[in-house]
């Protein structure tokens, strides 16, 4: 009894650590942002080139699983709404859906899936191959020159991309209302204008900004801690990608809480 | 002329490298960055510490390779060069560094052949730097260097 209550504080000491170590992490990084001797002309590279693989180079593939699911989702919320009675709400149901729920949360998964996965390993390789070390030696700051462009990148990265998710989803409603509820563009349009407010976009944003941070600097983080063999590297992205995707559960989660109070 | 200094052992190298802070090391624990090509390695010391555009840093680099005849590994990274082609790459990254001194740590592991003597002092000849370089090995070694145009100091 005695051995588990210690390893449940153990297990507690070490989470609080990593936590408090995430958040350390997360404050340099944010210094950085507002130092302008952090925006050489070699970080600006790598932020172009990152926004460009981060968003751009996904777009086409994004653009038709945005439209598949957005689609099926905004197709099956249309038909409940009409099996509830509640047509009359339809504007706030999407707008609500669209731009608070549904946009910022799937666009996080995706690049998540592609870019976090990607980022967590390229850091965790560049620790075991001494690269770190190298940009160290000749005075090269990696939070300027690795971490901040990455971590810009995924902030104006998963915003981007969440605006063209909640686009293509707008588009899928109007193909939908046309089908089912024999609605014109412009009835359409007035119901959306009518329901989406400052709130909605605003929220839209923040959390898209918020989840974009953190797909960036939690796998980063996790890269850091890898140990010195090349066998650390998969733990290392294994751990980096669960403790992401708590990560992203608890946003969601603290932004519908602010959401309702 | 390249100096070489040698030390019986390995941590006597690194306290002396930590008491002559005015040099930049070139050592296998100094790797080139992989995602770079061999130009964007040597480029990014300019664009960092001159804050020198890209382009214009680049093409610098690229007039450095051409010193050391080595063009054709311009665009290439680190999977597809040689030993010897990182080892130039090193060597002008630590030549564009605002440092006094360049210091090579262990050529003979870096380039893991027996003519690393000859082919190092090559390139420097070829790379005429203005900089003290200072070649630090380990008395073990000392035999290659026996007949090399370096001035040897213990």
């Amino acid at each position: 009894m005695l051995n588990q209550i210690a390893q449940l504080g153990d297990l507690t000491l070490k989470r609080f650590n990593n936590t408090a170590s995430v958040v350390k992490f997360a404050l340099s990084v944010f210094w950085h942002a507002f130092l302008p001797q952090s925006y050489h002309p070699a970080m600006r590279m790598v932020l172009v080139k990152q926004i460009y693989f981060t968003a751009v180079q996904v777009l086409p593939v994004f653009i038709f699983i945005a439209f598949i699911f957005g689609s099926i989702i905004i197709g099956s919320v249309i038909l409940l709404a009409s099996e509830l009675g509640v047509l009359n709400e339809i504007g706030s149901i999407l707008v609500y859906f669209i731009f608070n729920e549904f946009s910022p949360f799937f666009t996080a998964l995706l690049v998540a899936l592609r870019s976090g996965a990607a980022v967590n390993s390229e850091i965790a390789l560049m620790h075991v191959n001494y690269e770190l070390n190298a940009l160290q030696t000749y005075k090269i700051d990696p939070i300027d020159y690795l971490f901040l462009p990455r971590i810009l990148s995924g902030v104006i990265s998963v915003t981007g991309l969440a605006i063209v998710f909640s686009v293509i989803m707008l588009v899928s409603g109007y193909v939908f209302s046309v089908f089912f509820l024999q609605m014109e563009l412009i009835s359409y349009l007035r119901i959306l204008l009518n329901a989406v407010s400052l709130d909605n976009i605003l929220m839209l944003l923040l959390k898209s900004m918020t989840f974009g941070f953190f797909i960036m600097l939690l796998p980063i983080h996790s890269g850091l801690k890898t140990g010195s063999c090349y066998s650390d590297i998969p733990v290392a992205v294994l751990k980096g990608m669960v403790s992401l995707f708590v990560a992203l559960f608890v946003i969601e989660a603290v932004s519908l809480l602010i959401w309702l109070v | 002329m390249a100096s070489v200094k040698f030390f019986r052992r390995y941590a006597e190298m690194e306290a002396w490298i930590n008491n002559h802070p005015e040099g930049i090391i070139v050592s296998d624990k100094t790797p080139l960055l992989a995602n770079l090509t061999m130009k964007e390695n040597i480029a990014l010391i300019d664009e960092v510490h001159r804050l020198m555009p890209v382009q214009e840093s680049q093409q610098r680099a690229s007039s450095l390779l051409a010193k050391l005849n080595l063009t054709t590994i311009e665009e290439k990274r680190v999977g597809t060069c040689s030993d010897l082609e990182l080892f130039a790459t090193m060597l002008l990254r630590a030549e564009r560094m605002p440092r006094e001194a360049i210091y090579i740590v262990l050529p003979l592991l870096l380039l893991g052949h027996a003519d690393a003597i000859e082919q190092t002092l090559a390139l420097l000849t070829l790379l005429d730097s203005q900089k003290d370089i200072f070649i630090l090995e380990l008395t073990s070694n000392r035999v290659h260097y026996q007949g090399q145009a370096c001035h040897i100091s213990d």
